[in-house]
């Protein structure tokens, strides 16, 4: 009998909120975070918009051995935070080895804040400044930058290996796993967190993803990739999945976390079950770095696996949560794979797209959308795909259109595809109320 | 449903790129006790600590690998490289010399999962990006000051795959694409533990049903820009100014430091069914594997002590059903570091005790190759399984006191049927992987 693995915790510090209610809350109101950026002027760039963070969060400037300086550690631990708060689990002591044998952590983390720009001194002293590229002397940055370690150090932010770690201190874990595989990184960490569980080798795993790619390289250089919309006015309009209008994706920033446990702990410990995670499944393109297989294969090779390990048919699954991104290629092969894994186009469930309102959280954005399927799960209610007005006719299903619905959702499917062809979809249900 | 399986799972076929050669040249290497450490010179010039064993893998190199006239060097980083190098070599050594033939049945059960540092761009261009982003007035003033209306003055030069090639999953999409497999993809990220992370969580995957056959391992582009900065900020390199040749001195008291060294190391997994099918002997059979996490004293270390280390040996011996004197073979870490190596050194004279196994220690050959470390250690132990010579640890004439007497300079030769490889980073992740030879 494999081992049953439900929700019990919950956090998100997301562009809407740090609210899981309120996220959700504004998705089934239609509100867009997307705004104009403004951790700098992005006047002279492509893609000026962005979903980012815009509130304060109350974060300490150190945790145990970790500067919590940079954007992502600052998210990571607010979302811990919240999230552990949720499940109501206390953190181990670091002598308390077999309480921490049966914890785990699996994050998934995205490039670096690429925050190149702290190297500007470093830069300057070996290099000077001149009005064009010129040909910098590589050897002299070198030798300067080695000569100050403290402008050499601000390459931490590239190495996003803290994050886990960090979580791993939080929970009390005796394993921690960073993993990537690019935009279905956060449901991959959760797939990855089921697997652990259901092997027998944790009890507990706090999982999700963090992401921070706001920043003054990463925007013009998605832009450079035509992935970047740069339809900028209004902001809000910008972002639409699935839509005739859409011309690429918003670029997010946040941190999602879930807490995953063996059933009989978190009924042994009396924790409050969130929903179950029933089903993941996962498939490779093998075909592309950046396009998906224009025929959905690995897309719809996710979905079935996931239904397959829930032993569930298409048929039972009453929402989907799509990766809908807002790009041409994506919208199209995802629309085709779900109509040929759920027999046709009258057969697929109302299908939305969270990124119409929040963007794309990358390697935070497939938790983020699953804590949306628990969310509507519990309150019987599927967010809107903000945007629609000009319908595409590759892209004909019910996407929920500009308006939440009520709906009584007791299985939802969450779809995460990555570049470089990693597909994820995870299958999400109400707790049942049983123990076996 | 998901259903678990406890069939055995083999290992069939390993492969490597090393500073020294591939996993042939660099065994050669190292049974005659060479150091494949040298001076930094040409496009590595001024790199921190001037010496290191960089690879040499170019478009062309690719060209005769499985796959490699589909890959794109355009979108590679030197994570991405090593890696397609790596699983290329392990490829054909498995005789999948064109997985692309595969029936869509195969390949839906063919997975990759690789561990690698995060990956890292071409330092000078992203350089030339921060200097065109300065204000001259600041500057003249000797500050550094942004001036938003320049970044895109200083995005002339980049394209979007300098952007794309970044993603941290670009050594897996790449190997996926090469080794034509549709089933679980993974890349795993930090420190050197990873690159056993990636094996045993592949072994994982197996046992869960969800492929049957796996290509695993690591990629350590150790003598990147970006990290031989990051490693000097950190106070981890070893000294400048050292003879190359004897920097690199693992589990040795006078070793200073780092010494950067690139890889890449992979292995096939595979039930054996799968191998069996395609008329494969395995090599060694996987016996257990573990993993703890330890809270350092800092953020990139020290441990604490030892005891994590014993922990971690124990429960890995314990899944195995065997004890320290079972083992005839340990590859250790050795990364050059005082504070990691004193308790490594510890603890592996306590996982032996009065058992006679060989400590193969290879840093002293290439160096430090970050996840691709661990990987190749195992390809040295599946070497010694084979031919049973055991290797030298190269440099290491000053011991740390618990492994007097315990750790050879000069190669012998015995019978290896069970090994452990040990990969200890000091950022508090611990893996190791025991494997019996068939």
């Amino acid at each position: 009998m494999t081992r049953r693995v439900v929700v019990t915790g919950m956090g998100t510090v997301t562009p809407h909120a740090d609210d899981v209610d309120r996220l959700f809350e504004q998705l089934c109101a239609g509100v867009s975070a997307v705004r104009r950026i403004r951790s700098f002027d992005p006047s002279s760039v492509p893609s000026q918009i962005a979903a980012e963070v815009l509130y304060d969060l109350d974060v300490p400037e150190r945790f145990g051995p970790w500067d919590l300086g940079s954007r992502a550690m600052q998210f990571t631990h607010a979302a811990g935070v919240r999230t552990l708060a949720s499940a109501g689990l206390p953190s181990l002591a670091e002598d308390d080895h077999a309480g921490r044998a049966r914890r785990a952590v699996h994050l998934a983390v995205g490039v670096g804040s690429t925050a190149m720009e702290a190297l500007g001194p470093a830069t300057i002293a070996a290099w000077g400044v001149v009005e064009d590229r010129g040909g910098g002397d590589a050897v002299a940055f070198r030798r300067a930058a080695a000569d100050t370690p403290e402008d050499a150090a601000v390459l931490e932010e590239w190495f996003v290996d803290q994050a886990a770690p960090l979580l791993g201190a939080m929970l009390g874990a005796s394993s921690v796993t960073t993993a990537a595989s690019a935009c279905a990184s956060g449901s991959h960490a959760v797939l990855d967190a089921v697997n652990r569980i259901r092997l027998g080798q944790s009890d507990v795993v706090l999982t999700g993803g963090v992401c921070t790619p706001i920043t003054r390289s990463m925007m013009p250089g998605f832009a450079l990739l035509s992935a970047l919309t740069i339809n900028n006015d209004p902001p809000e309009g910008a972002s639409r999945p699935f839509d005739g209008g859409r011309s690429g994706f918003i670029m997010a920033e946040g941190c999602s976390l879930l807490v995953l446990e063996e059933l009989g702990h978190a009924l042994a410990r009396g924790a409050t079950i969130h929903g179950e995670v029933l089903g993941v499944g996962i498939a490779t393109d093998s075909y592309r770095l950046t396009d998906p297989e224009p025929g959905g294969r690995g897309m719809g090779d996710a979905m079935r696996r996931a239904l397959g390990d829930a032993s569930l048919p298409p048929s039972a699954v009453d929402y989907i949560n799509a990766h809908g991104t807002s790009t041409k290629m994506n919208d199209a092969a995802e629309t085709l794979a779900m109509k040929r894994v759920f027999g046709g186009r009258e057969s697929v469930p109302p299908v939305s797209s969270s990124k119409s309102m929040f963007g794309h959280l990358i390697h935070a954005a497939g938790v983020t959308e699953a804590i949306v399927c628990l969310k509507s799960i519990a309150q019987g209610r599927i967010h809107p795909t903000i945007n629609q007005t000009d319908p595409d006719p590759d892209c004909d299903l019910d996407y929920v259109p500009n308006v939440a619905r009520d709906l009584d959702v007791k299985v939802a499917m969450n779809n995460s595809f990555g570049f470089g062809g990693q597909n994820v979809s995870l299958v999400l249900g109400a707790w049942d109320g049983s123990a076996a | 449903m998901t259903s678990i399986r406890n069939d055995d799972v083999f290992i069939t076929a390993f492969g490597a790129v090393t500073g020294a050669g591939d996993e042939e040249a660099w065994r050669a290497a190292w049974l005659e006790g060479e150091s494949a450490v040298r001076p930094l010179e040409g496009s590595n010039e001024g790199l921190p600590p001037g010496y290191g064993a960089p690879v040499a893998f170019t478009q062309k190199d690719l060209r005769g690998l499985p796959g490699g006239r589909g890959l794109r060097p355009g979108t590679m980083t030197e994570h991405t490289f090593l890696a397609v190098g790596a699983v290329g070599r392990t490829l054909v050594a498995a005789g999948l010399e064109d997985p692309s033939a595969d029936a869509d049945a195969v390949a839906d059960r063919r997975g990759v999962y690789l561990g690698t540092y995060t990956n890292f761009p071409e330092m000078k261009k992203h350089l030339a990006l921060v200097h065109a982003m300065g204000d001259p007035e600041a500057a003249a003033r000797g500050e550094y000051r942004i001036d938003d209306s320049r970044i895109m003055a200083g995005m002339r030069g980049f394209g979007g795959f300098d952007f794309l090639k970044l993603m941290n999953n670009m050594p897996t999409a790449h190997a996926s694409i090469q080794a034509n497999a549709r089933g679980p993809a993974n890349t795993f990220l930090g420190h050197s533990s990873v690159g056993l992370q990636a094996i045993g969580r592949a072994w994982d995957a197996i046992r869960l049903d969800l492929a049957d056959q796996f290509v695993a391992g690591g990629s350590g582009p150790g003598t990147l820009e970006g990290l031989c900065l990051l490693r000097r900020a950190q106070g981890r390199l070893a000294d400048e100014g050292l003879d190359p040749a004897t920097a690199a001195r693992p589990l040795d008291r006078s070793a200073t430091g780092l010494v950067p060294g690139d890889a890449g190391a992979s292995v096939v997994l595979e039930t054996g069914a799968c191998a069996s099918a395609r008329g494969r002997a395995p090599l060694a059979r996987l016996a257990a594997y573990s993993e703890l996490f330890v809270v350092p004293r800092g953020p990139h270390g020290p441990l604490p002590g030892p005891g994590g280390i014993v922990a971690l040996a124990q429960q890995a011996l314990s899944q195995a059903g065997w004890s320290g004197s079972d083992l005839d073979y340990i590859a250790a870490t050795g990364a050059g570091l005082a504070d990691l190596d004193r308790l490594e050194a510890a603890a592996l004279a306590e996982i032996v005790g009065t058992g006679g196994a060989w400590i193969a220690a290879h840093t002293g050959v290439t160096g430090f190759c970050e996840a691709a470390h661990a990987p190749l250690g195992l390809v040295g132990a599946l070497q010694a399984m084979a031919d049973g010579k055991l290797p030298p640890a190269v440099n290491s004439g000053e011991p740390w006191p618990e492994l007097v007497g315990r750790l050879s300079t000069t190669a012998d030769t015995g019978d290896v049927r069970r090994a452990l490889i040990l990969s200890l980073a000091p950022e508090g992740t611990l893996t190791a992987l025991a494997i019996e030879r068939v």
